[in-house]
């Protein structure tokens, strides 16, 4: 009776050790989620640097009449997009490990062999009993996940501190690439748009009914540019939150009893999987 | 060119854009005001400035690659620390697993099962390599 209570004492003070490491690597493994999950929009990215460079030798064949054009050299935005896709992969993949490591259920361990053998084992003097074996079983169980919860937390702790630094400059960079120098190729987009359609639309050659098609035909180029910078735009809104995440989550797992980094992490989570649903929406993509 | 970065390219392209920008202004607002001949110049200078911005933020994608690569290397290597700590919690659960085997191959020699005692064997002697 007495060996009972103690091994239920025991197994309710383990799992309340278990329970407290557990709450850090939850956070954790669920912004880590958010963030591999944010990454990948990327793939969604309707435009890039080489398409932008095909659609710009078009546009410029298309305004000096010409059917018989020269190659288009489209190399330098080839690398562009080439550079974006590295860097890309890189930050997925650390978010994916940080994920990966953090995740209670894929590195869980399995006692399920001991425990058949407990069940099934004579051990000299003390025999145990299939009550006894499953308690037993329980208990080791619940010691290995918080001993290898512990060796998780501290090794993400190493980790992420030792990225943060370069995890911030490579976000930092792609966010450049896309929000800052292909958003901006769009801009001079809509102005050589403009600029060519400017004096069709006031060319007094033209019939007004071709001039109407002419000013539509220009708002419908426009509007097709601006879907694509606001898509870049939400992108580069998504790139910010994990950068921004990954500091609280740095900050949660450098103080992990402390319960406002816990919270502000959870909250850097929520908002990116907000972010990420307003990505979506411009798209109308459910991926 | 090689002494910019990254930033400076993008933001030297910005300026063209705006420059640009300025003068596809002036000639939208003057076009009353304007000959035929100089409409066009206007409406060529604005597309080679288009096409310079153009050009520039392209060479500041390209010129990315030299800025995060030593923070690239840093993170490859990190990743793969990850998965190097994540195969020891595997590695944890091949202990257990040849704990297990022991366990199992103790309690046939204590049971004095001479099968069983060669099954085990067996069994630890097939995984040893894994």
């Amino acid at each position: 009776m007495f060996q009972k209570a103690a091994n239920q004492g025991s197994i309710l003070i383990l799992y309340a050790i278990l329970c407290c490491s557990c709450v850090n690597l939850k956070a954790v493994g669920n912004y880590s989620h958010e963030a591999v999950a944010g990454m990948e929009q990327f793939e969604w990215l309707p435009y890039g640097f080489e398409m932008h460079c095909e659609a710009s030798c078009l546009d410029k064949n298309i305004r000096d009449r010409n059917v018989n054009p020269g190659p288009c050299d489209c190399s330098a935005d080839k690398r562009a997009d080439s550079i974006n896709r590295v860097i890309y992969s890189a930050a997925h993949d650390y978010f994916q490990g940080l994920a990966m490591l953090a995740n209670n259920g894929k590195a869980q361990l399995n006692t399920a062999g001991l425990t058949g053998t407990l069940v099934a084992g004579d051990f000299g003097p003390v025999f145990l009993n299939t009550e006894q074996a499953e308690a037993y079983s329980l208990l080791s169980n619940t010691l290995i996940r918080a001993l290898t919860d512990k060796f998780r937390s501290r090794k993400l702790s190493v980790h992420v501190a030792r990225a943060d630094r370069p995890i911030e400059v490579i976000l930092e960079y792609l966010d450049l690439n896309l929000a800052g120098n292909l958003y901006q190729k769009l801009e001079v987009r809509k102005r050589r748009l403009k600029g060519f359609y400017f004096d069709l639309a006031r060319n007094p050659e033209l019939s007004l009914y071709e001039r109407t098609k002419f000013v539509e035909d220009y708002y419908r180029h426009l509007e097709d540019v601006s879907v694509r910078q606001e898509t870049l735009q939400a992108y580069s809104e998504i790139i910010k939150v994990i950068q921004e995440g990954h500091k609280k989550l740095a900050n949660q797992l450098e103080n992990p009893k402390d319960s406002h980094t816990r919270q502000e992490l959870s909250q850097a989570g929520s908002r990116l999987h907000a972010t990420i649903k307003d990505f979506k929406a411009i798209g109308g993509w459910d991926n | 060119m090689g002494q910019l970065n990254a930033h400076q390219a993008n933001d030297l392209a910005n300026h063209f854009l705006a420059m640009a920008t300025a003068i596809g202004d002036y000639r939208y607002g003057e076009i009353n005001n304007l000959s035929s001949d100089e409409n066009q110049q206007l409406k060529e200078i604005h597309q080679v400035l288009l096409d310079i911005a153009d050009e520039l933020y392209t060479r500041s994608a390209n010129l990315v690659m030299d800025e995060v690569s030593a923070s690239l290397r840093h993170i490859n290597d990190i990743s793969t620390n990850i998965q190097e700590t994540f195969q020891s919690i595997v590695d944890v659960q091949k202990a257990i697993d040849r704990a297990t085997q022991l366990v199992s191959l103790g309690t046939s020699v204590l049971n004095r099962d001479p099968l069983a005692i060669k099954d085990s064997l067996t069994s630890i002697l097939t995984t040893q390599d894994t």
